[in-house]
C-alpha cells in the first residue's frame, strides 16, 4: 500500500518567461554581432560571433525542454521527464566547453600573430549593451533561483553571468586597444582577455556539471531538506511506530521523498492511511513542490 | 568516530564521540542494532564528545527513539554539545525526544 501526493512543479509560466526573454536576447545578439564581425576584421569578435551561436542553440534547447518537461506524465514516463533538464545542462556543458577551445584556439593564433583590429567600434557598443543585459538577467535568474530550484535556471544564471563578464571584458579591451593603437603591446590585449573570458566559460561548465550529474545519479536531497523531513516525522512522532528508511531525490525541480515506516499490525487499514495522510501532509507542506510517498513497511519482528 | 558503550545499571550508555558524518551513522546503526537485541535494556546516548552530526545520524537518532518506545523501554540523550542541540532543535527533536543535561540526570 503506497499513499503519495503533495505535487507540484513551482512556476513553470516563470521560468519559461525568463528562458523566453534570454532567447530573445541570444537572436539580436548572433545578428547583431554576425553584423560587427562582418564590418570588423577582428577575429576576436568574429570568435564572439560564434560563441553566440553555440549559446543560442543552448537557450533555445532549454526553452523547448523547460516546455516539454511541463507536460504531464505520460505512461511512458510515469515519473515525468524531469531529467531532461539535466540532459540539456550538460549539452550546455558541452556547448560552452566546445567554445571555450575554440576561443582558447583563436587566443593563442592572436599572441602568435599579432594584428592591428579595425572597425571594432560596432563590437565595442553591441559589447557594452550586452554586458549590461547580460548581468541583468543573469541577476533576475539568480532572484527565480531563490524561490524555486530548476537546473536549467541555475546553469542560465551561470551562463549569462560568464557570458556578461566575458563581454565587459572585451569591450573594455577593444577600447583599450583603440586608446593605444600605436603601441605593439596592445595587439596582445585581445587573446590575453579572451584567455578570462575561458576561464570564465569552464568554471561555469564545471558547476553546472557537478550538480546535474549529482541529480542524474538521484543524489540524495542536501541537509536543509533532509532536517525538513526529520522535523516532520519528529512532529508526528506519535504516528507511526518505526522509521525505517528515508530515500529521497530529485528529478528536475521536483523533489520525491519516500519514507518508509512500520505500523501497529493489529490498527485497522483505516487508522493507518489516516495516519499515513498527516505524516505525507505534512511533508508536502514544509516542502512544496515535493512527491511524498509514505509506504507502510514490515515490522521487524519484536524479540520474546 | 568512535563508538564506546558501557552497562551502567538499567541502561546501556552509548558513547559517540566525533564526526558523526554519514558514513559514521551506518556505524552507528549497526552498534545501536546490536544493543537493541537485549530487549530489556534502555538506552542513553551520552553525547558530549560528538563534535558534528548528519541528517543521517539524526535519523538514527531519531528511529531508535521510536524504536525504545515501540518496546517499552528508554532511551534518552544526555550532555548534548552546542552543534548538537542546535541541530536538536532546527529537527525539533527537542520537547519530543528525552534530552537531559548531565548523564546523572538521564541515568536517574
Amino acid at each position: 500500500m503506497k499513499a503519495s501526493g503533495g505535487t507540484g512543479a513551482g512556476k513553470p509560466c516563470e521560468r519559461e518567461r525568463s528562458l523566453a526573454i534570454a532567447l530573445a536576447f541570444c537572436l539580436v545578439d548572433v545578428l547583431l554581432m554576425g553584423g560587427a564581425a562582418f564590418h570588423s576584421n577582428s577575429l576576436t569578435i568574429l570568435s564572439d560571433f560564434l560563441k553566440e551561436l553555440g549559446d543560442t542553440t543552448a537557450v533555445l534547447a532549454a526553452f523547448i525542454t523547460l516546455r516539454a518537461v511541463r507536460r504531464a506524465p505520460s505512461h511512458r514516463f510515469t515519473y515525468g521527464i524531469g531529467k531532461l533538464e539535466n540532459l540539456v545542462s550538460m549539452s550546455i556543458v558541452v556547448l560552452m566547453t566546445g567554445a571555450a577551445v575554440v576561443i582558447a584556439v583563436q587566443a593563442f593564433y592572436h599572441l602568435k600573430h599579432p594584428v592591428e583590429p579595425h572597425g571594432t567600434v560596432p563590437g565595442i557598443v553591441i559589447f557594452s549593451v550586452y554586458a549590461v543585459i547580460g548581468f541583468a538577467i543573469s541577476l533576475r535568474n539568480r532572484h527565480l533561483l531563490k524561490s524555486q530550484h530548476s537546473p536549467i535556471i541555475a546553469s542560465q544564471a551561470r551562463l549569462w553571468f560568464a557570458k556578461a563578464s566575458f563581454d565587459a571584458l572585451m569591450a573594455l579591451t577593444l577600447i583599450v586597444e583603440i586608446v593605444f593603437r600605436d603601441q605593439v603591446w596592445s595587439q596582445h590585449l585581445d587573446p590575453l582577455a579572451s584567455f578570462v573570458g575561458v576561464a570564465f566559460m569552464l568554471h561555469s561548465a564545471w558547476a553546472i556539471a557537478t550538480e546535474s550529474v549529482g541529480d542524474l545519479l538521484d543524489v540524495a536531497l542536501g541537509e536543509t531538506m533532509q532536517i525538513r523531513i526529520l522535523r516532520c516525522l519528529a512532529e508526528c512522532f506519535d504516528d507511526y511506530d518505526l522509521l525505517h528508511k528515508i530515500r529521497t531525490r530529485r528529478s528536475g525541480s521536483r523533489l520525491y521523498v519516500e519514507l518508509f515506516l512500520g505500523f501497529d499490525p493489529q490498527m485497522s487499514m483505516k487508522d493507518v492511511n489516516e495516519r499515513i495522510d498527516r505524516i505525507r501532509r505534512s511533508v508536502a507542506d514544509a516542502m512544496p513542490g515535493a512527491d511524498v510517498t509514505v509506504t507502510p513497511a514490515n515490522p521487524t519482528p519484536l524479540p520474546e | 568516530m568512535q563508538i564506546t558503550h558501557r552497562q551502567e545499571g538499567d541502561f546501556v550508555v552509548v558513547s559517540p564521540e566525533g564526526r558523526l558524518d554519514a558514513p559514521a551513522s551506518h556505524q552507528l546503526e549497526e552498534a545501536i542494532n546490536n544493543l537493541l537485541a537485549d530487549a530489556s535494556s534502555s538506552i542513553v546516548f551520552h553525547c558530549v564528545e560528538v563534535s558534528y552530526a548528519s541528517s543521517a545520524t539524526l535519523r538514527v537518532f531519531l528511529a531508535t527513539a521510536k524504536r525504545a518506545k515501540t518496546r517499552g523501554v528508554r532511551c534518552r540523550f544526555a550532555e548534548l554539545t552546542k552543534p548538537l542541540q542546535e541541530l536538536f532543535e532546527m529537527s525539533g527533536f527537542i520537547g519530543v525526544l528525552d534530552v537531559h543535561e548531565t548523564l546523572e540526570s538521564a541515568l536517574s
